[in-house]
């Protein structure tokens, strides 16, 4: 019997297997929604256990892979959801020579804070599309919507920064 | 609000914000699901299923009770 449909009955070793297989790949999916290697270690746990849970729901004729990015995904969304907003974001861009330093480190301060108050849903697809220039038809996958959607929620998530940016004192 | 604007917030985006750098798991985390596997389902204390058999038991010879016990929930 194949190992996706060991696994659909809730055979543990198949499950194990698929895990050994994949918990690389789905941290680093999560890894790039969260950006907190400590959560994301969490969290792929946490794929995991909801993934087991699940495995009754599971299509074996599908891919796991896809499947287990949308539980990622989705567990992902539900931290963003929970945890405080004002979280650091890693601040290791090549610096650009900038004609000002402090004013440029400002103005990247308001921008990683104005993102950080996004919605969770716009900050994903957000993140995805344009920090992790992740394609859409993969974010529009493991969101489990349409790539119309994905793209309205990155055109929202751009307007509202710019409102955000605007009321911060920052025009651009 | 005209495209270039949406465009030029983009690109601020993509400044001030670094992708995450390709970061591989330095640990097994097979041990963490294992507990988890191991740890015993919640179970409901038989004291709870006493009072829902009283519940329904008063449901069904009082059925007037139903209004005061969905008032009291």
């Amino acid at each position: 019997m194949e190992l996706q449909e060991r696994f659909a009955q809730g055979d543990v070793k198949a499950f194990e297997a698929l895990f050994r297989m994949f918990q690389q790949e789905v941290y680093r999916w999560i890894i790039r929604i969260v950006r907190n290697p400590a959560a994301a270690e969490e969290l792929t746990v946490e794929t995991f256990w909801r993934i087991y849970r699940s495995h009754a729901r599971f299509d074996p004729a599908r891919s796991f892979g896809a499947w287990a990015r949308r539980v990622a995904t989705n567990v992902a969304l539900d931290y963003l959801k929970q945890v405080p907003r004002e979280v650091a974001l890693p601040d290791d861009r090549p610096q650009v020579t900038p004609r000002n330093p402090a004013i440029q480190q400002e103005m990247r301060e308001k921008i990683q804070r104005a993102f950080s108050h996004l919605p969770a849903k716009l900050r994903v697809a957000a993140t995805l599309a344009l920090v992790e220039e992740t394609p859409y038809e993969e974010i529009a996958e493991s969101l489990n919507i349409p790539i119309g959607t994905v793209k309205s929620r990155v055109f929202r998530a751009t307007r509202l920064l710019r409102k955000k940016l605007k009321q911060s004192g920052m025009e651009p | 609000m005209n495209v270039t604007g949406d465009e030029q917030i983009r690109k601020l985006v993509k400044t001030a914000i670094a992708p995450s750098r390709e970061t591989a798991l330095d640990m097994d985390l097979w041990p963490r699901i294992e507990r988890r596997l191991k740890e015993p389902a919640i179970q409901v204390p038989w004291f709870d299923w006493v009072l829902v058999a009283l519940v329904l038991i008063i449901c069904l010879f009082m059925p007037q009770a139903v209004p005061g016990l969905f008032y009291n929930l």
